[in-house]
């Protein structure tokens, strides 16, 4: 069988004769990729790409067994290349930022300033608002508190993770659950989530994603 | 604790598209690669993959992650 035709878990086997050249190629293929991914990136200079490449590599090879050949392995691999990559430089920009200084760095919420020049919509916007915050007060947990604090803040869930000594996966979903609980609560309190968003769409003063 | 006006209307977006179940970020990287394919080639998105596409919404870094990983894929070509 000719080299070429095997597949690239098969070549990065352990038993394979041809995987350290197949570790070469990858990581050559990778560093390609994340020049191009990562160019502009502050940080993200010549030894940052060498190291995550090799970071990466690690990481491809540890999740070797997932790989189910539902996209090419090279889109597989860069994927997993980019999420390494991008921990990194998360964490360079935000390792000086503790979640107690987030609080305090917040304002009151009564200081914020209505954009709608419509009294009407002033109001119900106004009176949605300390609902939203009676509710975060009521229905969520200090630590789902936080969580949602942290990532309204843009602070990544991976730094908020090793802040609370918890997973991504974790603060996902306890701002998961967060987010479950005030739709809830609103529906309890009667209101429609289309009819709360189309008072915030209509006056709020820049979009979310 | 108290939320901005800013973060409360943010929190409101995020409400009105949040389901009962999401895939977390692991997930999302777990399916991603075939996800990009699909947009990539124009392909039906399965239904099983719109959960990716409802993750990206809500993940502002997997879709960080996600948009630069289409940059790469393009910049490669087809024989990607």
């Amino acid at each position: 069988m000719s080299p070429v035709t095997l597949d690239w878990p098969t070549r990065l086997s352990p038993t394979c004769i041809e995987r350290d050249a197949a570790l070469v190629e990858l990581r050559v293929l990778l560093i390609k990729g994340l020049h191009t991914g990562l160019s502009g990136r502050a940080g993200a200079d010549e030894g940052f790409i060498e190291d995550v490449a090799q970071m990466s590599l690690v990481r491809i090879l540890d999740h070797l067994h997932t790989f189910e050949g539902r996209s090419t392995f090279i889109t597989w691999a860069l994927a997993i290349a980019l999420r390494v990559a991008f921990i990194e430089l998360r964490r360079k920009r935000w390792n000086n930022v503790s979640l107690d200084e987030l609080k305090e760095r917040n304002p009151d919420l009564n200081d914020a300033t209505d954009p709608s020049p419509d009294p009407q919509q002033q109001a119900s916007r106004a009176s949605l608002i300390q609902l939203m915050h009676r509710l975060i007060q009521s229905e969520l947990t200090p630590l789902q508190r936080d969580v949602l604090l942290a990532e309204l803040n843009g602070m990544p869930q991976d730094e908020i993770a090793t802040q609370l000594g918890r997973t991504r996966n974790t603060i996902y979903k306890l701002g998961h659950d967060a987010r479950r609980a005030l739709k809830q609560a609103f529906e309890n309190a009667g209101y429609s989530v289309a009819d709360m968003l189309s008072v915030f769409t209509e006056t709020s003063p820049q979009s979310h994603p | 604790m108290s939320f901005t006006s800013e973060q409360i209307d943010g929190l409101m977006s995020l409400i009105g598209i949040t389901r009962e179940s999401e895939l977390n970020c692991n997930e999302c990287l777990h399916h991603v690669a075939e996800f990009a394919e699909c947009e990539l080639t124009g392909k039906h998105i399965p239904e099983a993959l719109e959960a990716v596409r409802h993750h990206l919404t809500l993940c502002l870094e997997c879709k960080e992650e996600y948009d630069e990983l289409m940059k790469v894929l393009r910049s490669m070509g087809p024989a990607a």
